[in-house]
């Protein structure tokens, strides 16, 4: 971390609404990130992003080294998302929505090819387990390198290379048809 | 790099190669393996397509470029719209000595609950020895500043200022605390005592006036008083409030200068007051007297000697004959509190109210008109002078003439007047006797109860209701009765005439044997509200007299007899034979018999005088006797010797040995020789009250026995148990307080010997050797182990609660803490 960065994030902790308004840019990227690694829908991922710096802004008093605000900020923010999807899950009213939705989406023939993939990358991304998933998102979505994700979600060094090896590994065997598709 | 490892690892490098987290040195490793294993390079190919695909994916769902812009304002909209005061309250507790001061508050509770729970009692300072030193203080405060309610409001009951002797007291903190000023307020003053107390208070009071007039010369209120509950109400300034606050140093002073005091009284216009103050001062005393006119003569002298006259006097005599009235005395106000304090001697003061009236403003404006319109007049008689004008000009002159002299009249009245009454102060003394509410007269009524025992009793009722008849009596009720077993009372009921009342029970009394007299008074007040006076004049009615007669059958002498005889029942008909021969009356008369075969008997007989000895005699003859008492009562009646005699026999088959013998022998053969002696007993007659044979584990025999024998065969049986073997105690205990009349040397008077006889094992004592010492050292010890665990107990007793309550809010808190991260 950029010691610039840790001056702000201690006037942050101090309750300076503004220096905290300047970390916002920092990190809502990556907040995004982590909330749509875990719920797969834009919209709600923004939801959390802008209640996660909220939620951060109040209980900033908990927090005592600025070195661990990435952390922290990512902590509440899959916690959050986390609550969330369970409550979407819980709803049994989305599924048949999903169904009518589908009746009245486009047909595949009128899908573009790029639509198609993008779905198919989604639901082989969903069927990952969430920290997979969030190594992928991060990495992906963000272009992060890897200190930076080994920092946001609290692993130790040089973990995620294993982590990322599994994660594509099964996405790869999932995505087998489509790559085999793809080739042909 | 192991080109093995690479293969085994393969997952994890390709997901390093498509992310671009491979060094150099890496790439190249992997590069070589890749061009080696067909395998790998073809897993390769379908990593990078997918990692393009993702690639892709994820770049269609980034966030739009507005999308920080958006949150911050969001952010900032939220912040100012929730500023969270529990989130503050919250960041309080990130402050350690905050924390250490919450849990120390928690403690205090738990103490102070505790405390409560328990019903123990936490002294709190008593307020008494607090107030005396925040008057101190407030004193001193007050003293070098006005402002006295900063000091004294922190006290929340009343005031009180010690002054002296007495006290005063500043009642009730919002009347200072609420003046803040006092030049508005009122200070009251209250004296808990009276008479003595008054006149310092009024003293003081004097004082403070003095006081305030050197100190401002602002103007004096109106001071009341009155007795009971004395209080005087003072409306003073500021500067006199630091002066009553400073009078406590000044009493002494104060005491000294009473006698300068008039001195001084005598000269305030000049002195004290500025010399155009115009008071006009006035008072009210009202006096409980004992006679009006010697009351009013001394006001009167008084008033002369103040130089002071009497205005009015008037009196009025009530219904009850006492006098009433009142009397206006005018008196030059540099003597009024002289004056006061000598009338004092007159009476009683019942209230007394000091009032003073500023008139310094009203009369000096008057004062100031009255030369204008003097001016005025002088010029009109100048222009009127002068005039050489027309009729009408002259007239018009004349006539302002005349309503100027008006207003000068009037106003020189008005100034007159006033000049009156500040030359003279008011003093209207009210006075009235005492016991005004008396009544008139108490009706006496007295009622006296006599209980007499007579011999004879009708004789006696006769002889008291002829009593009654000599005396005019009104007899209310008569009666003689005659019950079942022949026992005649009687009872009568007079009113007696006041005037004889006296006489006539004092001559019924000496009929009979008085048992029981009560007299009862009761007042009945007359002609008047019942306000009790001893003083009321008290009229006696008629004296009811209630006389009981009963039959006087106690026995002049009683004589108790204890005999022993055998037996019992035997004796009891011998005597009660011999009894009624003798022409006695059998009273009562048992016999029982205890599960032991030990008799008791009671004869209890009423014998003629003339008997009495007689029967004693065969009373006597019945066996031995232990005791004999005789009682005379001569309540009954002095030397009256002739009456029956209450003979109490009783008898008994049992008596207490006088004389007790322990004995232990040691001796071989224990049964053996037990059994011998025993005989031995029995051949001279000697009972055997008890036996018993014991063989100890040790091999030690015990025999006791008990026997009861004659002082006479006492000495023979002795010698012969002596002979048993060693003796090894012997103690002998006579009691000779039970006196029996067969004086010390009664020979058939009862002995017993307790005998032990007992054989010498050869076993050493329970007490010593190596094994009781074990047993005794860990029998010591356990006992001072369980000591130990029960003092363990209590203390844990002591502190489990605190350890329980203490866990309790620890696990609370770390509860909430963890509530609250996982809401997060």
């Amino acid at each position: 971390m950029e010691p610039s960065d840790r001056e702000l994030i201690k006037a942050a902790i101090k309750g300076d609404s503004e220096s905290f308004e300047m970390l916002i840019p920092l990190f809502s990227r990556r907040l995004f990130a982590v909330a749509f690694a875990i719920l797969q829908d834009r919209e709600e991922a923004e939801d959390v992003v802008q209640e996660t710096f909220l939620r951060a802004f109040e209980s900033r008093w908990r927090l005592r080294d600025p070195e661990k605000f990435p952390a922290f900020v990512t902590t509440i923010a899959r916690n959050r998302a986390r609550d969330l999807y369970r409550k979407k899950r819980s709803v049994p009213l989305r599924d048949d929505a999903a169904e009518i939705v589908d009746e009245f989406a486009p047909k595949p023939d009128e899908q573009t090819f790029g639509a198609e993939v993008s779905q198919c990358v989604l639901s082989a991304l969903s069927t990952l387990p969430e920290q997979y998933r969030l190594a992928v998102t991060l990495r992906y979505l963000e272009d992060m390198d890897y200190e930076s994700i080994e920092r946001t979600m609290s692993l130790s060094n040089g973990a995620l290379r294993g982590i990322l090896g599994r994660a594509l590994e099964k996405m790869r065997r999932v995505l087998r048809p489509a790559l085999a598709a793809m080739k042909g | 790099m192991n080109m093995a490892q690479i293969h085994d690892e393969i997952e994890e490098w390709l997901a390093a190669s498509v992310t671009g987290a491979l060094s150099p040195a890496e790439r190249e490793n992997f590069e070589r393996h890749l061009a080696e294993c067909e395998r790998c390079r073809a897993l390769h190919e379908q990593e990078k397509t997918m990692s393009a695909m993702i690639g892709k994916t994820f770049s269609e769902l980034k966030p739009d470029p507005d999308f920080e812009a958006r949150i911050a304002r969001q952010f900032r909209r939220s912040v100012a719209s929730r500023r969270n005061y529990l989130s503050s309250l919250a960041r309080l507790f990130q402050a350690r000595s905050v924390r250490w001061a919450a849990a120390a508050l928690v403690l205090i509770a738990l103490v102070k609950g505790g405390m409560i729970l328990t019903g123990e009692s936490f002294r709190t300072p008593t307020l008494g020895s607090e107030r005396l030193a925040i008057n101190k203080e407030a004193r001193q405060e007050a003293l070098p500043e006005a402002p006295v309610q900063s000091s004294i409001s922190g006290d929340a009951g009343d005031t009180v200022v010690s002054l002296g002797s007495s006290t005063l007291a500043l009642s009730g903190a919002n009347t200072i605390t609420g003046a803040t000023t006092f030049s508005g307020g009122t200070l009251k003053l209250e004296a808990k005592k009276t008479s003595t107390d008054f006149s310092k208070l009024e003293k003081q009071t004097r004082a403070l006036r003095d006081e305030e007039r050197s100190t401002d010369g602002s103007p004096v209120g109106s001071v009341s008083m009155s007795s009971g509950e004395t209080s005087a109400s003072v409306p003073i300034s500021s500067a006199a409030i630091d002066a009553l606050l400073s009078l406590q140093d000044r009493k002494a002073k104060v005491d000294q200068d009473a006698a300068a005091q008039p001195a001084a009284q005598a000269t305030p216009p000049s002195a004290a007051a500025p010399p155009e103050q115009k008071l006009i001062r006035n008072a009210n005393v009202e006096f409980e007297v004992a006679n009006f006119e010697t009351a009013a003569d001394a006001i009167t002298g008084i008033a002369t000697e103040e130089q002071g006259y009497v205005a009015t006097r008037n009196s009025a005599r009530g219904a009850n004959g006492k006098l009433s009235g009142t009397i206006v005395v005018k008196m030059p106000p540099r003597n009024l509190d002289g004056f006061l304090l000598k009338i004092h001697a007159v009476g009683e003061l019942k209230s007394q109210t000091l009032g003073a009236e500023d008139v310094t403003k009203a009369y000096f404006d008057t004062d100031a008109r009255l030369r204008n319109a003097k001016r005025m007049e002088e010029r009109l008689l100048d222009l009127l002078a002068r005039t050489t004008g027309k009729v009408s000009d002259l007239l018009q002159v004349e006539k302002e003439l005349g309503r100027v002299r008006g207003q000068i009249e009037e106003m020189q009245g008005q100034l007159k007047y006033w000049d009156a009454l500040v030359a003279y102060a008011t003093v209207t003394v009210s006075l009235y006797e005492k016991e005004m509410n008396q009544p008139a007269a108490f009706l006496l009524k007295e009622h006296a109860n006599l209980s007499l025992l007579s011999r004879d009793v009708e004789k006696t009722y006769a002889e008291a209701k002829r009593e009654a008849e000599a005396a005019n009596a009104q007899i209310l009720q008569s009666r003689l009765e005659r019950d079942g077993n022949g026992r005649v009372s009687a009872t009568l009921s007079v009113l007696l005439a006041p005037e004889t009342a006296d006489q006539t029970i004092a001559r019924v009394k000496t009929l009979g044997r008085i048992q029981d007299f009560t007299t009862q008074d009761e007042r009945v007040a007359q002609n008047g509200s019942g306000n009790s006076s001893d003083a009321a004049k008290v009229v006696r009615d008629k004296v009811e007299l209630n006389l009981v007669i009963e039959p006087d059958d106690e026995s002049r002498r009683q004589t108790g007899l204890t005999v022993v005889a055998r037996p019992v029942e035997e004796a009891l008909d011998k005597a009660k034979t011999a009894a009624v021969e003798q022409g006695a009356e059998v009273l009562d008369s048992n016999v029982t018999r205890d599960p032991q075969g030990r008799g008791a008997g009671q004869l209890q007989v009423r014998v003629p005088a003339k008997s009495y000895n007689t029967v004693l005699d065969v009373f006597k003859k019945l066996g031995r006797v232990t005791s004999l008492t005789v009682q005379r009562n001569d309540r009954a009646g002095a030397g009256d010797d002739n009456g029956p005699v209450l003979i109490s026999l009783a008898l008994g088959s049992e008596e207490d040995p006088v004389q007790h013998t322990d004995l232990g022998i040691v001796t071989g053969k224990v049964e053996e020789k037990s059994g011998a002696i025993k005989q031995a007993a029995a051949e001279a007659g000697i009972e055997v009250k008890k036996s018993t044979f014991e063989r100890q584990p040790g091999g030690i025999e015990v025999a006791n026995l008990v026997f009861q024998m004659p002082m006479k065969s006492y000495a023979p049986f002795v010698e012969q148990i002596r002979g048993l073997g060693k003796v090894k105690n012997f103690t002998v205990n006579r009691d000779d307080t039970g006196v029996s009349p067969g004086a010390p040397g009664d020979e058939s008077a009862p002995a017993r010997i307790t005998l032990q006889l007992y054989s010498e094992g050869n076993i050493v004592p329970d007490e010593n050797g190596i094994f009781p010492t074990i047993r005794r050292t860990v029998s010591q010890g356990a006992a001072a182990l369980m000591w130990s665990a029960r003092m363990i107990g209590v203390a844990v007793a002591f502190v489990a609660p605190w350890g329980v309550a203490l866990a309790l809010i620890v696990w609370l808190v770390s509860r909430a803490r963890s509530a609250r991260a996982k809401k997060l």
